[in-house]
């Protein structure tokens, strides 16, 4: 075990951990932070899609050892009110089903716009690589052009 | 007849109070957690129904929320007679118990799409007697009477002197008062919630990250867990040395279960690291020896075997000498394979065991039987378990089953008073399902001079789903899931002979989301397309002229309508069309593809959908393009295979999913109001979905899809 220092939404945490435990668990089973979701441990579905340093990262897959000195961004620092434009697009399209893959979806969404301010449908399907189960893509889709309107009007 | 053409509107209730055991004096101020399974047997309006201390309506909804959004329809049934402001509502979960159970089905279960339509009218009662006691409460106040006292917008208003009281002012007076005798329900031209698409009430929490699902769980010395089964179904542990990985960081036991070894660390991963230096020999017993493309090669051979077990779903005429007789006979083997659920959110349940106590924590589909498995597993009567459920993240019939609880209350029993949090990675998620069962189907058809189905004969082959536990329970008929959409289908045919040849398998197979249909409508709708084709007709028309019910005539003709049948096409461009009445609803989609070289674009479905009524019309809307992509990708990737008894694929590489950039980029759906009886959504959208594209892709290319998945087939998604 090994102690590391975490920026994890502005905020500095230490932790201990072994170096090679992803951030995924981390997050969830040392900070309790459950936004981030396990999905399938190899990086593929995207439910537990956080920013570093802005970047999209799977952090199933990605140590812990290598997020020191990183600034990590979660569901949870997105806002206080659920009011950042893409969790106000997600509401006004009503995207959600079952909800477990949508806090990865939505951070791939504001590392997307974040960008690329005015995404295509051609850019929209290359960036949100994202697996879903209950079929919310087309309310995806039009979410995030959504989103890109509302942040335009901010 | 439909619940909201019903009349009277004035029901008593007596009847429900006797189901919920009785209870008289209600005080429905709820404490500010809300309630759910302690307070769930006092009486059924405390069971579903509460107000916090600041007026907030606090919706008990029995069912699981899967993605279906019944948390958001269960609360706007409530909402609708409460006379609630929709900002002023908020749901929790129930427990397990009998007062929750769905009248439809006489079981607290969510599956066979009837969420909506079991508790449409009690929910609408629990609603109408709250109401009633807030009328009174404020006519008491006022003096006057409580006939001419209404609700809206969370206060009860009295018209005539303008005055209007809070429901947060009113809530321990009216909680004070005898419910009503009687209820009115509210008539259907005053409907504020119902027909319309208020905004679903988990939307924000699931757009946040807030919302809780069984593995965000977290409780004071909690542990957490995962396990390794046998690979082979019915094999058992032979030998275990976990000295290894007893000593590793985090971790705090290793245990050995009947048929699998789990670990209990602090934290997932370190439970996972563990469970990789265990070692472990398995005694694999006779499962071992299955093959699916075995089995495949069985269920054909059944299709044309004489002196095996036939059971008859449907006969008229006599098709033998009619197919005889005919100067050209078409005929084709149709084969779907085993399909896992692969919810997104992996098999898990919270479970802590101590002095003859169970609690256990989870997304279960079926809460009754999760409790009785739970006490069982525990050692405990029933009474002792509190079943708390959180939400699902995926359902489709996999949180059906008992197994992930099994194991929980397995685990928690060997470490008693610490809560355990067993989470299955994806491998074992996808490696110890309860598969969607391959089936075979052979048909032979011929078609008249004047177009139509002149004769057709359908034989499948497959295991029992329903028969599982009663061998022979339905013979001499066949089970039911096994000729779902066949037994009842909707085409004119004078000479017709369809029957089912039941087999069997050590494979766990369970319910999969539309279970037989999602199977059937694929052979049945590809059936009567090549039929159509054989009879050298369009096969919307071919279809529209042999549908016997005006009910689904409307529609088909609505989703060619709207779909644009006929319309041209690019090149390399087809349409396609299909029909299924599942679960009480009737779906029709028009699938428009592009093909080129074996690369499937999909460029658009059109969805038309008759579910008598739509209580949310929005959500309807979501179900039907979830039952589509769940069919796509089933259509497209769905397949898993199994050699020497293990279960091939582990994960979405292997078992991969549709993505965002092969959804289709128009998916729409009309909604026809017939006011006929009301049926399911959750899963009707589903079943027409693969037959319309492979339909699609025959009118492109004139390949003719007999077996799924497409990958298997040399296809590729463009």
């Amino acid at each position: 075990m090994n102690t590391f220092k975490l920026t994890i939404n502005g905020r500095e945490q230490e932790i201990e951990a072994d170096p090679q435990m992803p951030l995924l668990w981390v997050l969830r089973d040392r900070l309790g932070l459950t936004g981030s979701k396990f999905g399938c441990g190899i990086g593929v579905c995207g439910a537990c899609t956080v920013r570093m340093d802005g970047a999209v990262t799977r952090s199933c897959v990605f140590p812990v050892s290598a997020c020191v000195g990183r600034d990590i961004r979660t569901i949870e620092g997105l806002s206080e009110n659920i009011d950042h434009p893409v969790q106000r697009a997600w509401i006004e399209e009503q995207v959600p089903q079952c909800g477990y893959c949508q806090s990865g979806m939505i951070m791939a969404a504001v590392a997307l716009l974040e960008q690329n301010p005015e995404p295509s449908d051609a850019d929209i399907d290359a960036a949100m690589t994202n697996l879903c189960r209950c079929g919310t893509y087309p309310r995806v889709r039009r979410a995030i052009h959504r989103a890109a309107q509302l942040m335009a009007e901010a | 007849m439909t619940e909201h053409t019903e009349r009277p509107w004035l029901v008593t209730r007596r009847s429900i109070l006797q189901a919920a055991g009785a209870g008289t004096l209600l005080a429905w101020v709820v404490p500010a957690r809300g309630y759910g399974s302690a307070a769930g047997d006092r009486d059924l309006l405390l069971a579903y129904l509460g107000l916090d201390a600041d007026g907030t309506l606090v919706v008990t909804t029995p069912d699981a929320e899967i993605g279906q959004g019944i948390y958001t329809t269960h609360a706007l049934l409530i909402a609708e007679e409460i006379g609630a402001d929709w900002e002023r509502v908020r749901v929790v979960f129930s427990g397990a118990g009998e007062i929750y159970r769905n009248p439809q089905k006489n079981l607290q279960a969510t599956g066979r799409s009837m969420g909506t339509t079991g508790y449409f009218r009690i929910l609408r009662e629990v609603g109408a007697m709250a109401r009633g006691q807030l009328c009174e409460a404020a006519a008491t106040r006022w003096g006057v009477p409580a006939a001419e006292c209404d609700t809206a917008d969370h206060q009860v208003v009295h018209a005539a002197s303008g005055r209007a009281l809070d429901f947060a002012v009113l809530a321990e007076a009216a909680g004070r008062i005898a419910p009503p005798e009687q209820v009115t329900l509210r008539q259907p031209e005053t409907w504020r919630f119902i027909g319309q698409s208020a905004p679903r009430l988990e939307v924000p929490l699931h757009a946040s990250g807030r919302s809780e699902f069984t593995v965000d769980v977290q409780l004071p010395g909690m542990k957490v867990a995962t396990l390794q089964a046998c690979p082979v179904f019915g094999g058992r542990l032979a030998r275990l040395d976990a000295g290894a990985a007893e000593r590793m960081p985090g971790v705090h036991s290793v245990h050995a279960l009947e048929d699998a070894v789990a670990v209990v660390a602090d934290s997932y991963w370190e439970a996972l690291q563990a469970l990789r230096r265990v070692q472990v020999e398995w005694d694999e017993g006779e499962g071992a020896g299955f093959s699916s493309e075995a089995h495949a090669q069985a269920l054909r051979a059944l299709l044309v075997a004489e002196d095996v077990e036939t059971r008859l779903a449907a006969s008229s005429g006599d098709p033998d000498a009619v197919l005889a007789a005919a100067e050209r006979r078409i005929e084709g083997i149709y084969e779907a394979p085993y399909l896992a659920h692969a919810t997104m959110e992996p098999m898990s349940c919270v479970a802590r065991v101590d002095n003859g106590h169970c609690e256990i924590w989870s997304g279960t589909q079926g809460p009754m039987h999760a409790r009785e498995t739970a006490a069982a597993r525990a050692g405990v009567s029933p009474g002792q378990v509190s079943v708390h459920r959180c939400f699902s993240g995926g359902g489709f019939g996999r949180r059906w089953q008992r197994d992930f609880i099994d194991r929980a209350v397995d685990v928690a029993s060997r470490v008693p008073g610490i809560p355990v949090k067993l989470i299955w990675s994806r491998e074992e998620d996808i490696r110890q399902d309860w598969y969607r069962p391959a089936y075979a189907c052979r048909f032979e058809g011929s078609v008249e001079a004047d177009g139509g189905i002149a004769a057709l004969d359908v034989r499948l082959a497959g295991a029992s789903l329903f028969e599982l536990r009663r061998p022979g329970q339905f013979a001499p008929r066949p089970d039911p899931s096994a000729v779902a959409g066949f037994s009842g289908h909707p085409y004119r045919i004078g000479n017709l002979h369809i029957d089912w040849r039941p087999t069997r398998t050590p494979i766990p197979i369970g319910v999969w989301r539309a279970v037989g249909n999602s199977q059937n409508g694929f052979f049945l709708e590809s059936i009567i397309d090549e039929l159509a084709h054989a009879a050298g007709r369009d096969p919307y028309v071919f279809r529209r002229d042999l549908i016997v019910d005006d009910r689904l005539r409307n529609v088909l003709v609505a989703a060619a309508e709207a779909g644009d049948w006929g319309a041209p096409l690019p090149e390399g461009g087809g349409r396609g069309i299909a029909l299924m009445e599942s679960y009480g609803s009737i779906v029709a989609q028009v699938a428009e593809v592009t093909v080129r070289d074996r690369r499937l674009k999909l460029e658009r479905i059109t969805c038309a959908i008759d579910c008598g009524m739509a209580v949310h019309p929005d959500n309807v809307r979501a179900q039907m393009e979830g039952g589509i992509l769940f069919g796509l990708t089933a259509m497209m990737y769905g397949v898993v295979d199994i050699e020497n008894g293990r279960v091939q694929q582990g994960n979405f590489s292997d078992y991969p999913l549709l993505g965002l950039r092969d959804c289709p980029p128009r998916i729409d759906t009309v909604i026809i109001e017939s006011g006929e009886q009301m049926g399911g959504v959750g899963e009707p959208g589903l079943p027409p979905a693969a037959p319309a594209v492979t339909n699609a892709i025959f009118a492109a290319c004139g390949e003719r899809i007999r077996r799924l998945p497409l990958s298997r087939q040399g296809w590729r998604l463009a």
